[in-house]
């Protein structure tokens, strides 16, 4: 008898042994998202805007559907719908929670205002309003809030962040617009308070819903917690950093969403406020942040137009050397070293190891950097530059760059797991329009 | 010895019909030996197609697929093979000729087998790969084809198939020379012939 049950365990044993190989290898061989699926994401890109300046557009003497032509269905609206109708289409079928839109949703470029010379000289024809830069605007605006507003029907809840082109003035622009529909703006590319108003006005129902949860949490599938940034109180201000002199409400905000694998922490970042531009709030910023840990935020994602690191897409050094052509200092390292510099910035990214999606430069990288104060040594933050949803190119047709989808129409969508890890995947599309592809894939991004 | 005889014309229907099915020959098979870097995206606005030939009378048994979950898929996502016939613009997908539902299984072959998709005249077709639910899947590509390569590829991000060049994607299509149904019918007709002639010389 126990010969027998000897015999038997040693049977069992056998079958147990080949059971939880089988399983092990069946559990080896499934996907990672299998085993551990994912509870929430979002997808960013920025700088869906087109641009009616010569030599913006590249390849312009081909016809569509070919990058950068200026479509003459786009040439009023300054849109590059035919890209970024296509990006919104894929990232609703990815189903992604949030869309962030990293700036330059609009040409803008001008100032929102009445034009100064209408107080005294009435606009004689539909077209000195229509053309004023206050109307352009809006209408532009408009534009852009229809095209992504289908994406609320499919469970995408789109959030915006400021880019140069809705708060700054480009003195230059104003060659192109009408005298009389003309406001005067100091040369150079500076923000204005009137355009950071209009900003407002076209996105700040898309914000305040972060409080107010009309559709947030009917689209998005849970409510968003501790909103800050609503007001100019918990917005940046002149006590968070002295330099800010106007009301950043809805410009600068901040959100939790509480998951099953930990409160995810999002920080929306004006980088070109009134007075200050190309910097960061640092001070709003920091201690942002800071209050988020401290009620046990665990990932943090922090959004802005300008990147802290440009990219050298060319690869012959950051700089205004022609022979050979540099490309130009382009984001926050304008200024590197000062105390609300590029430094400073990347220090408290550091600090709470939070990953940095920005736009501007016309191209897509993705890519890690060391605080440069070498305070916070232990992470090593990512910064994800997509300014690819559809501007012009900043690398040209025909001239080398640094890697093969530098001219791709790309976008980065964010995945929590239910384990807390985070990852990320950047999608794309040539230059020509070709397939969608996977151009890159982080495991590991917190 | 006519029983016997009858008796061996069966057995060699059962047997024809059988080998067929084992010998279902590759008509498509884009597969080589090691992946490249390219990486195409399947989702509900992003779909694949790749083109192949069949002469007159060849049976589509099985579809397969060499699909990656990524960051995103798991197993149970569906995605539908489509035969598309080549009569598109400019010999594009065009007729929807044949669908049939797979899910996504595990990283590597997923698709449907013992297929009986026969009425197809000698020509060329698309196999494509479509989803219409939330399935976000990832087509890995090879840097050389397998043993039938595709004569061509194409995508549809939304807009209408376009050829696609600089990108591959796996897929296998088996198919046998005759309709297996033609077998199964003539061994049962054959038995039952045979039993019927049995009934009537008994009486």
């Amino acid at each position: 008898m126990s010969k027998y049950n000897a015999k038997n365990k040693k049977k069992l044993s056998v079958v147990m042994l080949t059971f939880m190989s089988a399983a092990y290898l069946s559990c080896f061989s499934m996907s990672a998202s299998a085993a551990d699926p994912v509870i929430f994401s979002f997808s960013t890109i920025g700088d869906t805007r087109q641009d009616p300046g010569a030599g913006k557009a590249d390849k312009t003497a081909l016809l569509p559907p070919i990058t950068g032509t200026l479509l003459p269905q786009d040439a009023q609206w300054l849109q590059n719908t035919h890209a970024w109708a296509r990006i919104l289409r894929t990232v609703q079928s990815q189903k992604a929670n949030l869309l962030f839109v990293n700036g330059d949703m609009i040409m803008g470029y001008g100032r929102a205002a009445v034009p100064p010379t209408w107080s005294t000289t009435a606009p004689a024809t539909p077209s000195d309003v229509v053309n004023s830069d206050l109307v352009n605007f809006y209408t532009q605006y408009a534009y852009w809030r229809g095209m992504v507003a289908n994406s609320f029907e499919t469970g995408t809840y789109v959030l915006p962040v400021a880019g140069n082109h809705e708060v700054q003035c480009n003195s230059a622009n104003l060659t192109t617009t009408p005298v009389l529909s003309r406001s005067v703006c100091v040369t150079g590319k500076t923000a204005y308070a009137e355009n950071e108003d209009a900003w407002r006005a076209n996105m700040g129902d898309l914000i305040s819903d972060l409080t107010t949860n009309q559709r947030f949490q009917s689209v998005v599938g849970t409510n968003a917690l501790n909103v800050s940034g609503l007001n100019a109180t918990t917005a940046p201000n002149s006590i968070t950093d002295s330099s800010i002199s106007t009301n950043q409400a809805d410009l600068s905000y901040s959100f939790d969403i509480q998951t099953a694998a930990g409160l995810l922490h999002f920080v929306v970042i004006n980088t070109d406020p009134v007075g200050f531009d190309s910097h960061a709030p640092v001070g709003w910023l920091a201690a942002d942040l800071f209050n988020a840990k401290s009620r046990g935020a665990a990932k943090f994602f922090v959004f802005g137009h300008k990147p802290a690191f440009t990219y050298d897409y060319l690869g012959n050094g950051l700089g205004t050397g022609t022979a050979p052509p540099q490309v130009g200092i382009a984001g926050l390292d304008n200024d590197i070293a000062g105390p609300s510099g590029r430094n400073i910035f990347w220090q408290i990214i550091a600090q709470y190891n939070a990953t940095y999606f920005c736009g501007h430069e016309h191209t897509t990288k993705i890519d890690q950097h060391v605080d440069p104060t070498n305070t916070y040594t232990s992470a090593n933050p990512w910064q994800v530059l997509v300014g690819s949803g559809g501007s012009p190119f900043d690398p040209k047709f025909g001239v080398a760059s640094v890697s093969s989808t530098d001219r791709y129409y790309a976008w980065a969508t964010v995945r929590v797991h239910q384990s807390g890890n985070v990852t990320l995947d950047a999608y794309g599309f040539s230059d020509s329009f070709g397939p969608t592809q996977v151009i890159q894939t982080i495991p590991n991004l917190q | 010895m006519k029983k016997f005889n009858y008796l061996w014309l069966y057995m060699l229907l059962v047997m024809g019909a059988v080998s067929n099915n084992a010998h279902a020959g590759l008509v498509l098979d884009t597969v080589g030996t090691s992946v490249n870097n390219s990486m195409l995206t399947l989702d509900s606005n992003d779909f694949v197609a790749a083109e192949f030939s069949l002469v007159d009378g060849q049976v589509i048994t099985d579809l397969k697929a060499y699909i990656n979950a990524g960051n995103s898929g798991v197993a149970g996502d569906g995605f539908t093979f489509h035969l598309y016939s080549a009569d598109g613009k400019a010999g594009l997908p065009g007729t929807d000729l044949y669908s049939v539902d797979s899910t996504y299984q595990a990283d590597g072959w997923n698709g449907v087998s013992n297929l009986n998709v026969s009425g197809l005249t000698a020509g060329n077709y698309w196999l494509a790969l479509e989803v219409s639910g939330s399935s976000n899947l990832e087509l890995p590509g090879f840097s050389t084809s397998g043993s039938a390569p595709a004569l061509a590829y194409a995508f549809n991000a939304g807009s209408g198939y376009s050829i696609m060049t600089g990108a591959n994607f796996g897929v296998q299509v088996s198919s046998v020379p005759l309709p297996a149904a033609f077998w199964l019918f003539g061994s049962s007709l054959c038995s039952f012939l045979f039993s019927m002639r049995r009934k009537s010389s008994s009486l």
